[in-house]
């Protein structure tokens, strides 16, 4: 294992321990999720259409991440701990990388209770073709923690942090958002593997491109 | 005010003239658009250009972090600014093409759809560098925020290949799929309204440094 | 003849469009405790920070430990020890899991992590408290585990910047007694607002005033003036 990747792990290890210790910020996450699914099924009323409703759920999971991932950088930055990954010895990329599976990993928590409650509830079920169903949920979760992550780094020197954050996390995840809830509909709405296939290629390309932007710039988030 | 952007601001006015006269009365009525065609002129071009101006920010921040130099962050940030008025336009006339020619204004299709989050995109931008106070650090930090949104330019410039739009495809890779008047016509507003584009960054560049060197004067007071 | 460890040639940076540092040249010999003084937006910490590699200058040339910060930052960072005001501990972790995670961000060995770890807790006297979460602990305690944090990788230039703001006479002590043992084998350049404190441990000083650099020398003509 290179250094980096040595440093990337080590960081997000001690992300997870910190966050198993605490728990409050994986526990609202799931708490928000599964009150965004009760004030959709209020908008629709029951009356909603499983494609529909697989789609919902990762605007759901879309709006948990606007404040789920915020304090990934955001609360390093306000305990100035930061300060300590900037001047030590590993490159910018592998704190970013680090912080973007510690992003994944709380984010998947929360899938892992979410999905099959919003299956429930909401009537649907992505039982029809699961490798390709996990994979997406894979790649997607991933692909908006590393959106997430660089939005909390941009976000450390703005003024009123809370409104900033989804200014920042927006623009970027969207465009995954987009493809997701396409992908997910052709998923529950069953046939057509082909489009599902394209649609993947462009959401494993931005999420490549993504985090290989936000891994080349986020040193200079680090240093002036 | 020196020659050369005298010329600039003439051939600017000269040229604009040109293409409006092009748009209305010298392009002839196509065949199955009829007058509509009219609105592609004001359509095509502004979305262009606004993708230039979104492609100057991404220069302009790829400089400031490489030199340091806070004119190259001031000419980021202004080009967002023309960027957002180009693309506004490419929406409105989008709007009024798709209302007359299907009767319904928006569509929720995929192109408007990711031109519509470009400008939110981008209008983000300028949100988030007004909430961060440190100059320096505006500069940075919007810099890094105007290279990692690029890939939204690129999102909406390709949804028409990714989805099967209502959009039509214009600019094909075996050159322009229109009549000869309406290709020139095409031309002649794409020129005009990118020496538009270049008129108003100049203009918004020299206000932009003007502002900030007064902020210097009167920092370097206290 | 003896190196320098630091040495800084018109070094200008500025700040939006301020001058934080105006075209400043100095060096400072390998050994020793160097102090740094200067008032507020003197230009201390925007020197700090260049040095430890995480601003960039804008003009002029600097070599640490005789690596230019810009080109070798990895390899010199791995040799710079870093105290700041605020403890760069994480809350939730217990001291010696923040020793560890530092190790091995410093590439350490295990077996070399806890070794150090070992030795430096009991330096400094935080030995029983090793596997309590920082967050309990006492300002003093923290800062003493912060300390040891900074000497994980064991450094041979510590930047020091405000290390004593907070704490108490104790920690202060233990602190001021580990430089003191390493006057001679380690570079310290330590910043402080306490004047008096600084001209008891420093062998020489170097003033800033206004991004300018006002006065070098040995301590003993150091007039406790800026």
């Amino acid at each position: 294992m290179s250094s980096g990747a040595r440093a990337a792990a080590a960081i997000a290890r001690k992300d997870i321990v910190s966050q198993a210790r605490k728990r409050f910020e994986v526990f609202s996450m799931f708490l928000f999720a599964l009150i965004s699914v009760l004030a959709f099924s209020f908008a629709v009323a029951g009356q909603v259409e499983a494609d529909t409703a697989s789609a919902l759920v990762w605007v759901i999971i879309f709006l948990t991440g606007m404040f789920g991932f915020a304090p990934v950088f955001i609360s390093e930055a306000e305990t100035g701990t930061l300060r300590g990954l900037s001047v030590a010895p590993v490159p910018s990329w592998s704190v970013y990388i680090g912080k973007v599976v510690y992003g994944f990993v709380i984010m998947g928590i929360v899938e892992v209770f979410l999905i099959p409650i919003c299956m429930a509830m909401l009537n649907f079920s992505f039982t029809a073709d699961p490798t390709f169903v996990l994979f997406t949920f894979a790649i997607g979760t991933l692909d908006l923690a590393a959106v997430g992550a660089m939005a909390s780094a941009l976000t450390m020197p703005a003024e009123s942090k809370s409104t900033v954050y989804p200014l920042v996390y927006f623009p970027t995840a969207t465009s995954a958002l987009i493809l997701l809830v396409e992908i997910t509909r052709i998923l529950v709405s069953g046939p057509g593997l082909i489009p599902v296939a394209l649609l993947l290629q462009f959401l494993v390309a931005h999420l490549l491109a993504m985090t290989s932007l936000s891994g080349a710039v986020f040193h200079f988030t680090l240093t002036g | 005010m020196n020659i050369l952007r005298m010329v600039l601001y003439l051939v600017t006015a000269v040229i604009t003239f040109v293409y409006v006269w092009m748009t209305w009365l010298f392009a002839p009525p196509e065949a199955t658009l009829g007058e509509l065609i009219r609105i592609l002129f004001q359509h095509t071009s502004p979305a262009l250009v606004a993708y230039l101006a979104f492609g100057t920010t991404l220069v302009g921040s790829v400089l400031y972090i490489w030199k340091q130099d806070l004119k190259f962050d001031v000419i980021g940030a202004a080009s967002i600014k023309i960027g957002l008025l180009f693309t506004k336009i490419t929406l409105i006339s989008g709007m009024i093409w798709a209302n007359a020619y299907w009767g319904v204004a928006w569509n929720w299709d995929p192109r408007e759809t990711t031109t519509l989050v470009l400008w939110i995109a981008y209008a983000c931008i300028l949100g988030y560098r007004a909430s961060v106070n440190d100059r320096d650090v505006r500069a940075q930090f919007g810099s890094i925020f105007g290279i990692i949104s690029f890939p939204a330019v690129f999102l909406s410039y390709i949804s028409i290949h990714i989805w099967n739009t209502l959009h039509p495809i214009v600019i094909t890779p075996g050159g322009l799929n229109m009549g000869v008047e309406h290709g020139m016509t095409l031309m002649m507003s794409l020129i005009a309204i990118g020496l538009v584009y270049a008129v108003l960054l100049d203009l918004t560049y020299r206000i932009d440094s003007a502002s900030e060197r007064l902020m210097e004067i009167r920092m370097s007071r206290s | 003849m003896p190196l320098n460890a630091v040495e800084v040639n018109d070094l200008t940076r500025r700040y939006g469009y301020r001058t934080a540092l105006r075209k400043i040249s100095f060096s400072l010999e390998e050994g020793g405790i160097h102090g740094l003084f200067g008032a507020n937006g003197a230009g201390k910490t925007t020197l700090m920070r260049i040095l430890s590699t995480i601003l960039r200058p804008h003009k002029g040339e600097v070599r640490v430990l005789g690596l230019d910060p810009e080109e070798d930052t990895l390899e010199l960072r791995a040799r710079l020890g870093i105290v700041g005001d605020k403890p760069l501990l994480y809350a939730e972790l217990t001291g010696r899991e923040n020793l560890r995670f530092y190790g091995r961000l410093y590439g350490m060995e295990k077996e070399s992590i806890e070794k150090r770890i070992e030795d430096l807790s009991q330096r400094f006297d935080v030995f029983e408290w090793l596997d309590e979460p920082t967050k309990i602990l006492s300002t003093g305690l923290r800062k003493r585990f912060d300390v040891a944090r900074s000497l994980i990788h064991d450094p041979e230039l510590y930047l020091l910047d405000e290390p004593f703001s907070g704490l108490d006479q104790d920690s202060s002590a233990v602190f001021l007694e580990y430089l003191d043992d390493h006057r001679n084998d380690r570079t310290v350049l330590l910043t402080t607002h306490n004047l008096a404190l600084g001209a008891r441990i420093c062998d020489d000083y170097l003033t800033l005033k206004k991004g300018e650099v006002t006065g070098q020398g040995p301590i003993s003509e150091f007039e406790g003036k800026l």
